[in-house]
Parts: structure tokens; sequence; C-alpha cells
């Protein structure tokens, strides 16, 4: 791990063992009691999906309790070359490596303030994704979700808490009026009639396969509706051009955010701080 | 408590709310929408019930906080002394609409506006337990159709919008991604229309899969689908077939304001053909061949 000095309460490593660019802030205070982990969209980065978390989550006063006891790992992954599929199982080697407990590589080069504890339990895991991030992030538990029904231990990604800024959970915005009536309908003649003449119907390819991860997920829920993985948190922008705006019928649907798009959703910053309040606060309704 | 109906009560909570106030603002079409949204709740809820998706203490619960108030305000709007004070015959023409739309459930709405029987009669099954995957599945088509705010402003816009207000929104040239937007916002009345239609056409086809599957199953007696196939049309009858005149047209100029646009993007009579087959179909279920009249 590499070190750098560390904002005023959290303590920034750069995580090894991962092929990706993933680093973590970690809590100066103690006891630590959850453990957040972002996960970015397609083309998105670690770093810059995320702005202006890293630094905000110190000095927010949205949820500042949570924060405070919160270590925030940022996952990276390959998200323009590899499989949602492998990108999900990536995600949950990373979850397995981080909770419930966490060790602090002492091997590592970087010197590790004497405050921040090597070993690292958590109560509570969060998981927040974007656009991209949130399909993989349910996948993820999907499949942890199939494999609890035949193993009586469960996984730790069962226990999180979902949180997603702008899910492609139904795919990409179509651009022409037949993707519309596909989308909309969800009529399988009309959605094969789009991909026969769409020179662009790529959007609309991968419609089968999140719609098995949506089938799945509420298969899941269910079966055990207390398992608080399978309902998710949702925040879209009223500018959202990007994805189909659509939530699991499970989810808590957060009231939109005026003046925000597909990209600007989940960066807070000083004027902006509700990106900061969605890993932990219940919706209204 | 079944998931699903947790979702299905906060909703039905906030359709009786909507309900009353239409009723205090005089807005009656408004009311007769709720209402209906009611009964066809009660309806699907009942089935639930009768096949163990839902328990008899789930339907109680409901029944405390949202049927009973609903059907006791529906009966104090009964113009039961001939007073013909506006505020009864406003009442009035919703308890007739309500019993117009669900025909052969007039006595139990007759029924329970008096208070004496909440639920519909059961449908006779040989083995009720065989329908719980059938009736979860409806549950959960329920769940996504109260949830559809865009689906419920297209139902209320056909029903309820003056002439002046059609004449504007039915000029109005939408995008497509405004149109997707109405999944998120909406509030768009042109965009909720475009897509309110074809949310109807994907809900009818989804309960087309559910009869069809149930006919299909092997294990059901023919004569137990037919009578539980026929109390799921009735449910959601009313949402495809129109009486009103004026409402019917409006859906009539959604679909072909539909079928132009798909044919001017494509360009192919193959295209508009098949879009317009695809709506066919999934209409088709509520649609009983007329008979043909033999000569006299």
């Amino acid at each position: 791990m590499a070190s750098s000095p560390s904002t005023s309460g959290h303590f920034r490593l750069s995580i090894g063992g991962h092929e990706r660019a993933c680093f973590a802030l970690f809590a100066t205070t103690v006891p630590v009691a959850t453990a957040v982990v972002f996960v970015h969209g397609f083309g998105g980065g670690p770093q810059k999906t995320w702005i202006d978390f890293h630094n905000l989550i110190d000095t927010t006063t949205s949820n500042r309790n949570e924060w405070e006891a919160s270590d925030v790992y940022f996952f990276g992954y390959d998200s323009t070359h590899t499989s949602i599929d492998d990108c999900a199982d990536e995600l949950t080697n990373f979850v397995n490596g981080v909770f419930p407990t966490a060790t602090l590589n002492p091997t590592d080069s970087a010197v590790i303030p004497s405050d921040i504890l090597p070993v690292r339990n958590y109560e509570n895991l969060v998981l927040v994704g974007h656009s991209q991030g949130g399909i993989i992030i349910r996948w993820s538990i999907a499949n942890a979700g199939q494999r609890a029904n035949h193993n009586p231990v469960q996984a730790p990604i069962l226990k999180s808490r979902v949180a997603l800024f702008a899910p492609a959970l139904f795919g990409y915005v179509p651009t022409r009026w037949l993707g519309v009536a596909a989308a909309i309908s969800g009529l399988r003649r009309l959605h094969d009639l789009y991909i026969a003449h769409s020179p662009s119907a790529t959007e609309m390819k991968d419609k089968t396969f999140l719609q098995q991860v949506e089938k799945i997920t509420w298969e899941c829920y269910k079966q055990s509706p207390k398992t608080p993985a399978y309902s998710a948190h949702v925040l879209f922008g009223s500018d959202e051009q990007v994805v189909v705006r659509q939530k699991y019928v499970q989810d808590c649907r957060h009231t939109p955010q005026s003046g925000k798009d597909h990209f600007s959703i989940c960066k807070p910053n000083a004027s902006y701080s509700r990106p900061l309040s969605l890993p932990f606060d219940d919706c209204l309704s | 408590m079944n998931s699903m109906i947790h979702i299905i009560e906060e909703h039905l909570a906030q359709r009786s709310e909507e309900i009353r106030h239409s009723r205090a603002i005089g807005n009656v079409p408004d009311a007769i929408l709720g209402g209906s949204e009611l009964f066809e709740a009660l309806l699907i809820l009942s089935l639930s019930a009768q096949t163990e998706a839902a328990t008899r203490e789930d339907l109680e619960g409901l029944a405390e906080f949202v049927f009973r108030p609903f059907f006791r305000d529906l009966a104090e709007s009964v113009d039961v002394l001939g007073l013909n004070r506006p505020e009864f015959s406003a009442r009035s023409q919703e308890s007739n609409s309500l019993i117009s739309r669900f025909q052969r459930f007039q006595t139990t709405i007759e029924l329970a506006i008096r208070g004496e029987k909440l639920f519909p009669e059961r449908v006779y099954l040989s083995q009720d337990k065989d329908f719980l995957p059938y009736s979860n599945e409806c549950l959960l088509l329920w769940c996504a159709i109260v949830q559809d705010e865009g689906f419920r402003n297209y139902r209320r816009i056909i029903d309820t919008a003056s002439r002046e207000q059609w004449s504007r929104i039915i000029q109005d040239r939408p995008t497509p991604a405004r149109v997707m937007a109405v999944f998120d916002d909406p509030a768009d009345e042109t965009c909720s229309l475009y897509y309110g239609f074809l949310r109807l056409v994907r809900y009818c086809s989804q309960l087309q899969k559910i009869t069809t599957a149930i006919s299909e199953n092997k294990e059901i007696k023919q004569k137990d689908a037919t009578l539980f196939n026929d109390r799921l049309r009735e449910a959601f009858s009313w949402r495809v077939m129109i009486p009103s005149k004026e409402s019917s047209r409006r859906v009539e100029v959604i679909k072909e304001l539909w079928i132009r646009l798909i044919k001017e993007e494509a360009g192919s009579m193959d295209v508009e053909l098949e879009f317009n087959n695809a709506l066919e179909t999934a209409f088709g279920m509520w649609y009983v061949p007329e008979p043909v009249p033999s000569p006299a």
C-alpha cells in the first residue's frame, strides 16, 4: 500500500493486490463501524467519478457521525473491456476481502499513523454505485442470493445497504421511436423489431441480461424480504438523459434531484451535499 | 406480511387520500378513477387471500384503514333520500360509475357500501393453492401498476382533460428522450400520454402471459383455469374496455400517433404492420369476436 498525507479525519492508502487503482480512506476515529465501497460506472474511475467525496466526507455536516465512523473504499475495475459478469466477480472478491474484517498490509512501505488500527472490524457494509456500477453491484448480490439458497453461510455482500446514483438497471435511453416503444412496452416483438431495424441498437441488446438481474433479485427478495441488499436506495437527477430512469419494484426511490444530470448526480460539492447523505438516509416515503 | 402487500398498502393509502381530496374539490372523474383502482385492488387481493398469496390478516388490515372507509364514504354519497343536492348527485355518479365498470360485482359493491360484506365472492376452485404462484405474479403486476405514476397520468388525461386541454396536449410534438423521461418525471402531460398507452400494452401483455400460463398448466383443471382467468380479466377490464366514447376516441388518437411515428421513422410498411400486430396481440385477450349473425 502507498500512502498520502492524512486529511482531517481519514487517511488515504492505495490498496495493493488489485489490478486496478483502488484506494481507501481509513477513519482515524475509534471504533470504526462501517465499510463504504464505491463502485464507478462505464468509463469512470475511483477518483474521477466520485469527486469530491474524497475531501467532503471530512468536512460535511451531512451524516457527519456516520462518515467519521466509516472506512471508505473506492473500487476500480476495467469498465470498458470486461464483462459485467467478470466485474461482478471482482467486486465480490473485493468485498470479501474487506468485510467484515480488513487487514492493512503490515509489510507496506507506507508509514501508517499509529492511530490507524491495522485490523478493521466492521458491523455495517454500504455499497454505493453509479450507472453501470449499479448493475455490477446488483449482479454480485443476485449471484450471492442464489448461492444462499444452497449454502447456510450467508455471503458478506448480502448484509450490505445499497445506494445507487443513476443506475443503469434498465439500460441506456434509446434515441429512436421504435426503441422507445420497445423499452416502454417491454414487448419482445418490438425489441426484436428494433434490433433488426436500428443501425445502433446495441443499447438494447443487453436488455435480456438486465431483465435476468431484475428477475433473480426479485426472487431473492421474495424469499428473504428483510435482507437489506435486495432493495436499493435509488437517486436520479431530473436532467438524466443517459440511462432509463427506473428502479426495481422493491427499491426505495428518493425524490429526483433537480438540475443534476447523469454525471453530476453523484458528485457532491459545497452547495450540493445530497450525495453524502444517500449512503445512509432512508427515503421519506 | 407478504412483502408485496406492504408495497401495495402504502399506495392504497395514498389513493385513498387522493379520492378524499378529489371529492372535496368536486373532481368526480378523478374520484372515479381512484375508486376503480381501489376496487381493482380488492379483486386482486381477494384472489390472493383465497390462494394464500396473502393472509386474511393482511386483508383485514387493509380493510380496516382503506377499503371500509372508502366504501363508507361512498355510502354517504348515495342519494338515499332523493334530495338531488349537487353533492349527492356527484357522489351518486361516482358509485354508479363504479358499478358500471365492475358490473358483475354490483351486488358486492352495494353490500360493501352498506358495510355488510367487504370481499367479493370466492372463485370456486378445486385446488386453491395450485394458483399461488399466479396470484403472486398478479400482485407483482399490480405493485408495478400502482407505482407507475406516468401510467396513471395517462388515464387521468384520457378521462378528465377538457377539450381545450386535450387539443393543446395533442398538438405538442415530444422527442424520444422526453417520453423516456416520464419513467421518473410523470408531470409532462403530452409525454405521459405517449408513455401511458405503451405501458397499458405492457401490462396487458403481462396479464396475458399469466392467463396463458394458467390455461396451459396441465396440473390445473380447465374449468378452474377459466374461472380464475375470468376473475383476472374482470379485475383489469376497466382499464381497456372504456365505455365513454370520448375517452375511447382519445385512446385511438394516441394509438394512431404512435403508428405514425413508427411509420415515419422506419419508412417501411412491414415495420408499421408488425408494430400494429404487436399492439393488437397485447389487447387480444379483451376482445371476444362478435358472433356472426345467423341468416334470417
